[in-house]
């Protein structure tokens, strides 16, 4: 690259937690200051091992996954990338954990393996963290500045920053009128909700949307749950695909923009959320238990997870009060969860479902 | 016993509303407010004295028991962290003797106290107990919205009459804090089991039937002087540890199955690392009149940069410079107490192992939940206060080493 002082530094970049969120921003970010991001592979039961052994067992299962990832990375690079993400819009964090998150694989790492971790901090609604963190690893890889202010930008295209100025054009370019950073892989010929189908909280949903959908008739779940939970196969067992091979289409907050999922958490509870996944996972559920067209919620927690013993409870017991007739599964996940149990309950779920529907 | 409790509790609470089980929140019928709080050590004498003060009509939830953990598991979300869970079982209790307003507070994350009161509050509507949920918001969240809670709750009385019962509470919640740290200064020390504590009680009595600034202060100075004058033995060596974690688990010995005095009559003597009081001066006293010295968060931050070099919420970065902070001051042992799930302790706790390894401190840690024995934890606490003799006497010179070797207080 142009104007490098020196060759491309390897960067670990661990397939875990906030990379379900924002993976190919960091990426991104990496690749404009010169690195070389090594992305993990997918979790294997050979990393959950590895990250069970060396994390507090108290942890939840997404960090004891995070560890695994990052140990796995230690074999190979020197420089483990992970962001003290402490939050990505104003107001709202990101869970005590994700705060602590370099510390905690800072002191299982060996010594001779660096964590790069910058801050990313956005709670007073000030973008200077974003501006530190690109020159803090731009002085590692030698970057020059200019470099280091489009690497900024990147890396606000991978946050919820409204504030004025051209890294909103950055963060629209990315997100387009959905807002969001990431969306989930889509199973093919899977066809999600039409965008705005819930419209402002309380509006009559739109009869006929259910004919509009092109999954031959398939009751639609919604899915709900932090992306670092629904997204990764490893973790959850292939959770999606076993709710798809039960005959299931699954909706996700992705189906919405995140004005709606915005509008929707702020319906269900006066108190703003100041966890922003909490938020995304709360307004998603409530727009989801409006659509008619929907026919069922599963929920998908792991064991331990402070914010989710919260939202998750407020969620069905809200939910319920509206729609009492929705069947709504919570399920916990941890290091202990078996495929047979979990195949019983997805099973007895979608029969559930299928049958309410014949009558 | 368990079903018939709940089912009184809960059926007494909607007997109580006397009317629909709709939310309360657009309630506006004007009544009497009977006003209830959830126990935490001593915010519970310091919370009565101010309210009552303003002409408040106060209900104190009766102590924590067993019914009270029942109620609250039952009517809690599973994994909520336990502080959660106790104060919906002392809200519970409170509603079967008359309370129909709940005084708490908020906050703004990242640790999950800023949502209880959400939480509760739904439970509490859909339970149909007719009770209102009275939440002080911290600063952060508006000024506004802070007096407004408090003109709300003092039924708009004038702010000098709020600020004397406040300088009231403060007051009394210094002794009653001092006068704690001093009973695990003496404790280990005492002539005779059980006399240090049963002071303790004695003089916390008299504090809390102090109303005014004279009574306060009379009271005060004579518990400390009843605490004082206990006979000790000249003979003790205690060992020292230190008691740290999450402020509801360490302040309320119920929850904590009495942690502290237990340690005291094994020999131990307790330095607490948070007290009510210190907390208020940490974060209620505006920047400039927080603490600075040795001790203060400002301090006890930087020490603990080299493990946690951020806060995680509640005190847990808080908490690694304290074992640090102990540690360098030659402190024996450290326990540290938390609830089961709480994400800063457990931030904290990873830290710990390797603070304990680097400073050569052991360090006994506690996730404590409703499952949680007595016995299981006096235990440990036997085992870790013999570890912390024997290593003690086998660094020590000899010559004092008789007087420590095996032997634990009250044999």
């Amino acid at each position: 690259m142009k104007g490098m002082s020196r060759p491309p530094v390897a960067v670990g970049v661990p397939r875990a937690l906030l990379y379900h969120e924002f993976g190919p921003v960091w990426e991104e970010f990496l690749a404009v200051l010169g690195a070389t991001a090594v992305t993990s592979g997918p979790t294997t039961r050979a990393k959950i091992e590895r990250g069970l052994s060396a994390a507090l067992d108290e942890v939840c299962l997404p960090v004891k996954v995070a560890y695994g990832h990052c140990l796995d990375l230690a074999d190979r690079v020197e420089h483990v990338f992970i962001p003290r993400v402490v939050s990505v819009e104003p107001k709202a964090y990101s869970c005590p954990k994700l705060l602590g998150l370099p510390d905690l694989i800072r002191l299982a790492l060996p010594q001779r393996v660096k964590v790069l971790s910058p801050l990313i901090d956005l709670s007073n609604g000030s973008p200077r963290s974003l501006v530190k963190a690109a020159r803090q690893v731009a002085a590692l890889t030698g970057a020059p500045r200019a470099q280091a202010r489009r690497a900024a930008e990147v890396l606000a295209s991978g946050t919820y920053y409204a504030g004025r100025g051209a890294w909103c054009g950055a963060r629209r370019r990315r997100t387009g009128e959905t807002g969001h950073i990431r969306t989930s892989a889509r199973a093919a010929g899977e066809v999600p909700l039409a965008l705005g189908a819930a419209a402002a909280p309380g509006a009559t949903p739109i009869p006929g949307a259910a004919a509009a959908d092109s999954t031959h008739g398939r009751p639609r779940i919604g899915l709900i749950g932090h992306s670092y939970n629904l997204m990764d196969d490893g973790l959850n067992l292939s959770l999606r695909d076993k709710l798809r091979s039960l005959g299931l289409s699954l909706v996700t907050a992705e189906d919405y923009t995140t004005a709606e999922t915005d509008a929707g958490a702020q319906a269900l509870l006066p108190k703003p959320l100041f966890w922003t996944l909490g938020r995304k996972l709360a307004g998603a559920a409530t727009l989801m238990s409006r659509e008619p067209a929907v026919e069922g919620m599963v929920a998908v927690a792991s064991f331990g997870c402070g914010p989710d013993s919260m939202v998750l409870e407020l969620v069905e017991r809200l939910i319920r009060r509206s729609r009492a007739d929705l069947p709504f599964m919570l399920l916990t996940l941890d290091e202990h969860t078996g495929e047979a149990g979990l195949k019983t309950r997805l099973e007895a779920f979608s029969d559930l479902v299928i049958r309410r529907r014949a009558g | 016993m368990t079903g018939r409790a709940d089912r009184a509790a809960a059926s007494a609470a909607s007997a109580a509303a006397g009317g629909t089980a709709a939310g309360v929140a657009s309630r506006n019928r004007p009544r009497r407010a009977v006003v209830t709080f959830p126990r935490m050590g001593t915010a519970v004498p310091v919370f009565r004295t101010i309210l009552e003060d303003l002409g408040v009509e106060v209900l104190v939830p009766p102590d924590v028991g067993p019914i009270t953990v029942t109620l609250g598991v039952r009517h809690s979300p599973e994994c909520a962290c336990y502080p959660l869970k106790i104060n919906m079982g002392n809200y519970l209790e409170a509603a079967k003797r008359g309370a129909n307003t709940v005084l708490m507070v908020g906050g703004i994350g990242p640790c999950r106290l800023g949502y209880y009161a959400e939480v509760q509050r739904e439970v509490l509507r859909d339970l149909g107990a007719d009770m209102r949920m009275v939440v002080l918001e911290p600063p952060a969240r508006g000024w506004r919205q802070l007096a407004r809670t408090i003109g709300d709750i003092t039924g708009g009385r004038p702010w000098t009459a709020v600020w004397r019962a406040v300088r009231l509470g403060w007051l009394k919640l210094n002794y009653l804090d001092n006068l704690e740290a001093l009973a695990h200064h003496l404790r280990p020390r005492e002539a005779e089991r059980g006399s240090v504590s049963k002071s303790l009680v004695q003089a916390q009595r008299w504090l809390d039937e102090a109303r005014s600034f004279a009574a306060i202060s009379e009271a005060g100075h004579a518990g400390l002087e009843l605490l004082a004058s206990a006979p000790c033995r000249e003979d003790a060596d205690p060992v020292r540890v230190g008691v740290i974690g999450e402020i509801f688990m360490v302040l309320e010995s119920a929850v904590n199955m009495n942690c502290q005095e237990t340690l005291g009559h094994l020999g131990a003597e307790v330095e607490q690392g948070v007290w009510l009081s210190g907390w208020v001066r940490e974060n209620v006293f505006p920047g400039p009149w927080r603490p600075r010295g040795p001790g203060s968060h400002a301090v006890l931050t930087r020490l603990a940069a080299p493990y946690v070099d951020h806060s995680v919420g509640g005190e847990g970065q808080i908490n690694v410079g304290h074992a640090i902070e102990l540690a360098r001051r030659g402190f024996d042992g450290v326990v540290h107490l938390a609830p089961f799930t709480c994400m800063p302790e457990i931030v904290a706790r990873t830290a710990l192992d390797a603070v304990s390894r680097d400073y050569g401190i052991p360090v006994l840690t506690f996730f404590l939940d409703e499952h949680a024995g007595e016995a299981g934890m006096q235990t440990r606490l036997e085992a870790f206060v013999d570890l912390l003799r024997r290593r003690s006497s086998g660094m020590g010179e000899g010559g004092g080493a008789g007087s420590r070797n095996g032997r634990i207080q009250g044999d």
